[in-house]
């Protein structure tokens, strides 16, 4: 009898290591996608209060300037692993493309159309939260399943604060880039490091 | 209560690794699987050629030697095998899948 409870418990080890290994650098996307959202929004928070000036809101941009080449770096260092696909995998990264993509589209579209203040941090915060929490389900990786939520939540709140109270939705996406980004990922990297 | 008969290729640690990492994945070479069971070379071998002979997996070889890359695949087969086994060991817990 414990034989056959052992035999079911490597099954889902070994497929729960497997849907690790199919995220690609994952223990390292994570803190750096996080890390650049929360000093990109923080500056961009400190400069608004500061000067009031349009430009200030433009700061995003340098996120995927930044980012897309580190996150070149990093998948071409762990190329050996990122050819691994499982069904998962594949829908946790399709949810983060569309999730990228639908951010930089609305961040350039409700730029322009002056509805910036009312939806895209929102948005952001919403979309960071779900993809999060996608991904801990996925990867059966409970922090982070936890920090999806607490970001989606902080998304939903966010779209409270309108009016004079906007600037204050940029701390929210910094508060979603720590919960369900930056600390999940680096507890990640441990989880990652646990053979079968 | 009636005990289903548990299969003997897939009741041996490292197939049931093999078939539990290649039901999730759309195919897996033989130096990830050497590393996800850490098994040796030999071992890992043996193992697949016997999976491969009971057509639960396909191993695909390309070239030789070093430079030579297999890599293997769950079948049809393979799958339902995986899944009658495990719908057996459950029904040791009295479970339903």
């Amino acid at each position: 009898m414990e034989e056959n409870f052992e035999a079911l418990e490597v099954i889902a080890r070994t497929r729960g290591k497997v849907e690790l290994d199919s995220l690609p650098s994952g223990e390292r996307l994570f803190p750096l996608w996080g890390g650049l959202a929360a000093i990109f929004y923080l500056a961009e928070f400190v400069l608004w209060q500061w000067l009031r000036q349009e430009w200030c809101l433009w700061l995003w941009v340098g996120i995927p300037l930044l980012g897309i080449p580190f996150m070149i770096l990093i998948l071409r260092r762990d190329r050996e692993r990122s050819h691994l696909r499982s069904r998962t995998s594949r829908l946790v990264l399709d949810y983060w493309i569309f999730a990228a993509c639908a951010i930089g589209a609305g961040g350039f579209l409700f730029g322009f159309a002056g509805l910036y203040e009312m939806v895209e941090n929102p948005l952001i915060c919403l979309l960071v939260g779900i993809g999060a929490f996608i991904t801990g389900e996925a990867v059966r990786f409970r922090p982070m399943t936890v920090g999806g939520l607490l970001g989606a939540a902080i998304g939903v709140g966010s779209f409270l604060l309108q009016g004079e109270l906007w600037p204050w939705q940029m701390l929210c996406v910094v508060a979603v880039a720590v919960v369900a980004l930056i600390i999940p990922g680096c507890l990640f990297e441990r989880y990652v490091r646990r053979g079968v | 209560m009636e005990f289903k008969d548990l299969n003997p290729i897939l009741h041996n640690e490292l197939r049931l690794r093999i078939m539990a990492a290649l039901d999730s994945l759309d195919d897996a070479d033989f130096v990830y699987l050497k590393e996800l069971t850490k098994a040796t070379s030999g071992n890992l071998s043996v193992q697949l050629t016997n999976l491969q002979e009971a057509g639960y997996i396909k191993v695909t070889s390309t070239g030789r030697g070093r430079g030579g890359h297999t890599v293997c695949r769950i079948t049809d087969k393979g799958t339902n095998a995986l899944r009658d086994y495990q719908r057996a060991l459950m029904s040791y817990f009295g479970q339903k899948d």
